[in-house]
């Protein structure tokens, strides 16, 4: 070999390094913490492409509301989807289709992941990811206890609390009967939700009803124990924030959007660090309700983990948010570590993160559940952080305890 | 001696819910867990409505000052599950509210008062002495099987749709005394003692509710409550309606020529007490030839009131029925025979007339329902049917003179239905200028129909009933920096007597003690082409109320 081609070999060789470094992954080349590690005020920049865009704030400064965060770096764990569902859903793989209209195709009965298995490289990847993000699993079903604190711009924080109890028609695997309660009404799932503190919302409940068919609106139900009446609620204005938050129906759980209402882009992947078994206890944050000067999202046990990029839109042009973009765990597809949401004309307006908990399965398995969330409405300036605690597959659930006439027996 | 006691127990009550009270000002009053199933809590508010009349003097009232409210309550409430299937329930409450001098020397003299009990230096509207006041829901609740639920005691069920009058909520009479649109119905309804039971019927998605109601409270609260009626030389109560005060004999008559039996001979006498009146001298006069002798008849304990509902969902609606036995909450007046006494000094040696003020059984028929529309809005709509409604009547057999005019003949029942049809549009108004909470808006067109109208009495004034008597109510509310501040406007059209109500409102609920504290500016206005038609019979008390709560 002359001279001259060596000199040509190595340039070739030195480019096509240089060519799979700079494309096999974003991160690639950018710092990665070790476990231990503490990322705060002082270093946070180094590592601004671990979390959503605009997250900086909550280190730069607490967006002004709340001390500067300060997380510790945790090692990575698993965070499968439980085997039983997993098992559960191998019927289905590849046996639907997304029709043009966003749509599931090919008769799905509702039971298991729609589309296991489903990789980056499926022309309809990014809908059939939120499609499986809809038809995960979390649990039969919840009795949850939720804490909410708020904290706005030179104001006293104040807090709330409510409970929740979830009843999962379909996809049941624990909790008899399995897998499906047949309903009268056909619904998928059901949730109802009583405000226990302060007193003033004390008593307000509400009802939702999600349909089997996705084409139907769910169906709310609000209780006002000022009036003692019970209200059916708006079904389509999924958009606009529950009296007094920062969440919309939408923005339940951090996403809670009705598939076929928006469309998905799949942007690409990343690494975030984000909460998989947030070790927060129920105690732990009980202590914190309304006061001023603390941390409100945890900051121990975050993790490094692979997640896909995915931009929502909605079909609808008035949807007052113009963009969303979400980070979805790519090992399970159900936990979302961070969203931020943009106006219609573009700027930032609330940045979310989600962290998770692990409860324990009767099979010994876990699964992964929302722990709470922390929402920044950055044009307003306030903060709003919750915290989900749950007793999962409590038996004794029937459906008569999820009838709109059952908020007026329950009220107080 | 019974005072100094009542007294020394106001206080002593008032120092032990200080003491539960001051230490769980700032945080919540926490729930007692007592065991797996068992918990306990209280909770409840302070309150304080501080209004202020804007038309002074007020007529038909003394005023000294343009006070119209300045009421003072305190709730609470006590939740106690005792266990999975069994419940106990109560709220108790305490009210002080001051004599008025704008109803100073209310109560009169001419006999036609309904409420003996008014007028007791100042305490009537007060509520701390009689049970029947302070303790208004003690109950307990048993679920003896799963979807089955009964609850027996002194409890407030709610039926119907409507928010902004009563369509279908018919189990409770209400206490229209202290107030005039700044306390809710929550606050108006009187409880009812009550057995209640819930069964859910799941398969059909439905839920059957049945009532029955035994009429144990003592007997003023089987009825409404309503302020006052002015009557001919008197003094009204606040919110008592306008008297009449046309000359339409012989409707509504009057004495100009002599200075009894009335101090003030431009008043008139209104139907049906105008009957014992008749002509007198060429100038159109009328003299009185009886005077009217009025007796309440409250509802017995065994006028046993009974009812049921059903609740079903389905194919998107969410409906049901009802059916409720009960008394008209408000009298009728039946004319009777003379009594056999007459009148002393300084009245005319006339003789007394009974007339009795009566509560008729009624049965009531209701329909309702409510859907999500295939485009932006819910629907909601209900209806109710009276088969032979007490009504009072001009039924003119017996005209004047005539002292055997047929008894009975002041009354008469007739077909009547009330309907109520909504539209609601929740969320719908959502602005990128305003991103922090949605504008809601809800319409509400109320009507009343009465196939046969013909000679029926309207309240006490020289009008007929009208066969159809539609209203229609607009709401419209937002909230600002994420429920900071609240606003809302209400406004309300009855064709009738071209009257209304344009109700406007601001609350502010600081983040102070987690928002315990909420501060409501309200502006009532009533209005009406005159005092007798609609909403009319209100107008004149336009007012402004600054309502403060705490809440505990």
């Amino acid at each position: 070999m002359t001279k001259n081609m060596k000199k040509i070999l190595a340039l070739f060789i030195v480019s096509c390094l240089s060519s799979w470094f700079l494309f096999t992954s974003s991160s690639f080349g950018q710092v990665l913490p070790k476990p231990g590690e503490i990322i705060d005020k002082s270093n946070y920049k180094d590592y601004k492409h671990l979390f959503s865009e605009d997250f900086g704030g909550w280190f730069e400064n607490g967006w002004g509301l709340v001390k500067p965060l300060s997380i510790k770096v945790s090692e990575t764990k698993p965070n499968p989807i439980p085997k039983a569902y997993l098992a559960f859903s191998e019927k289905n793989r590849g046996k639907y289709t997304i029709d043009k209209d966003g749509f599931i195709a090919g008769g799905y009965d509702y039971l298991g992941l729609p589309f296991p298995g489903v990789t980056k490289d499926d022309k309809d990847f990014a809908t059939k990811l939120m499609w499986n993000y809809e038809y995960r699993y979390w649990f039969d079903n919840s009795e949850e206890n939720t804490y909410v604190n708020d904290i706005r711009k030179g104001e006293r924080t104040t807090w709330w609390e409510g409970r929740a109890y979830w009843y999962h028609f379909f996809n049941r695997l624990y909790v008899d009967p399995k897998p499906i309660v047949r309903t009268p009404s056909n619904l998928y799932k059901a949730l109802r939700f009583v405000y226990v503190e302060p007193t003033g919302m004390k008593n307000l409940m509400f009802l939702n009803w999600r349909y089997l068919d996705v084409k139907k609106s769910d169906d709310i139900y609000l209780y006002l124990p000022t009036l003692r009446r019970v209200l059916r609620g708006e079904a389509g204005q999924r958009s606009a924030p529950i009296q007094g938050s920062t969440n919309s129906l939408d923005e339940f759980n951090v996403w809670d959007g009705r598939v076929p209402e928006f469309t998905y882009e799949f942007v690409g992947e990343q690494k975030v660090l984000g909460i998989s078994d947030n070790k927060w206890t129920e105690a732990d944050v009980k202590a914190r309700l309304g006061k001023a000067g603390l941390f409100f999202i945890p900051t121990e046990g975050w993790e490094i983990k692979d997640v896909y990029v995915i931009d929502i839109k909605s079909k609808d042009s008035k949807y007052p948010q113009g963009k969303k973009r979400i980070y979805v765990d790519k090992e399970n597809g159900t936990s979302i570590y961070f969203t931020t949401g943009w106006d219609r004309a573009g700027k930032v307006w609330k940045i979310f993160n989600a962290d998770y908990i692990k409860y324990p399965l009767p099979d010994g398995d876990r699964s992964n559940c929302m722990g709470g969330y922390t929402c920044v409405d950055v044009q307003f300036g306030l903060i709003s952080t919750a915290f989900i605690y749950r007793k999962l597959n409590p038996k004794g659930y029937a459906y008569g305890d999820f009838l709109p006439a059952t908020l007026l027996r329950l009220a107080r | 001696m019974k005072k100094a006691a009542q007294k020394s127990f106001l206080i002593v009550a008032c120092l032990g819910l200080m003491t539960f009270l001051i230490p769980s000002y700032s945080n919540a009053f926490p729930s007692i867990k007592l065991g797996e199933e068992t918990e306990l809590s209280f909770y409840g508010f302070i309150r304080n409505n501080t209004g202020m009349f804007l038309q002074n003097p007020q007529p038909f009232a003394e005023s000294g000052n343009d006070l119209a409210t300045e009421r003072t309550w305190l709730r609470g409430n006590v939740d106690f599950k005792i266990s999975n299937q069994l419940r106990f329930g109560a709220v108790m409450q305490f009210v002080y509210e001051p004599p008025y001098r704008v109803e100073h020397n209310a109560g009169g003299s001419y006999g036609t008062i309904i409420d003996p009990a008014n007028k007791e230096n100042g305490k009537e509207y007060s509520e701390y002495r009689n049970i029947n006041d302070t303790l208004r829901e003690v109950y307990l609740e048993w679920k003896p099987l799963r979807g089955h639920s009964i609850k027996i005691g002194r409890q407030i069920a709610i039926w119907g749709e409507a928010l902004t009058t009563r369509v279908g909520d018919v189990i409770h009479p209400e206490d229209q005394r202290f107030s005039l649109a700044f306390a809710n119905l929550e606050d108006t309804r009187i409880p009812s003692w009550m057995i209640r039971g819930f069964d859910d019927i799941p398969a059909i998605n439905s839920t059957f509710e049945w009532i029955v109601n035994p009429n144990f409270v003592q007997d003023k609260y089987r009825v409404n409550r309503s302020a006052h009626f002015v009557a001919p030389g008197e003094i009204g109560e606040r919110f008592s309606i306008n008297p009449e005060t046309r000359f339409d004999p012989p409707y509504s008559v009057r004495n100009d020529l002599f200075s009894l039996p009335f101090p003030d001979p431009l008043r008139v006498v209104p139907h049906p007490f105008s009957r014992g009146w008749a002509p007198f001298g060429p100038g159109g006069s009328y003299v009185p030839l009886e005077f009217p002798d009025a007796r309440v008849v409250f509802p017995k304990v065994w006028d046993l009131r009974a009812g049921f509902k059903t609740n079903t969902t389905l194919g998107g609606f969410n409906f049901g029925f009802s059916y409720f036995h009960t008394q008209n909450y408000d009298p009728v007046v039946k004319r009777g025979d003379l009594t056999g006494a007459v009148a002393g000094p300084p009245l005319p040696p006339l003789p007394y007339r009974e007339y009795k003020l009566v509560y008729p059984n009624i049965d009531i028929i209701g329909a309702y329902f409510n859907k999500q529309l295939p485009w932006p809005g819910v629907v909601r709509a209900e209806a109710i049917y009276v088969p032979n409604k007490p009504f009072n009547t001009f039924d003119k057999a017996g005209v004047f003179p005539d002292p055997i005019a047929p008894l009975n003949n002041t009354t008469d029942r007739r077909d009547y239905v009330k309907y109520m049809v909504a539209y609601d549009l929740n969320s719908y108004f959502y602005f990128s200028w305003h991103k922090t909470a949605p504008f809601d808006i809800t319409f509400e067109h109320v009507g009343e129909w009465i196939p046969k109208n013909k000679d029926l009495q309207y309240i006490g004034y020289s009008n007929e009933l009208k066969k159809w008597n539609p209203s229609f109510n607009m709401r419209i509310s937002t909230n600002w920096l994420y429920n900071l501040i609240s606003t809302e406007l209400v406004v309300g059209y009855m064709p009738w007597g071209n009257s209304g109500l344009l109700m406007p409102a601001v609350k502010y609920t600081p983040p102070v003690l987690n928002k315990k504290l909420s501060i409501e500016l309200k502006y009532i206005n009533v209005f009406g082409k005159n005092n007798f038609q609609g909403l009319g019979i209100l107008r004149t008390k336009d007012m402004v109320v600054l309502t403060t709560q705490f809440d505990w």
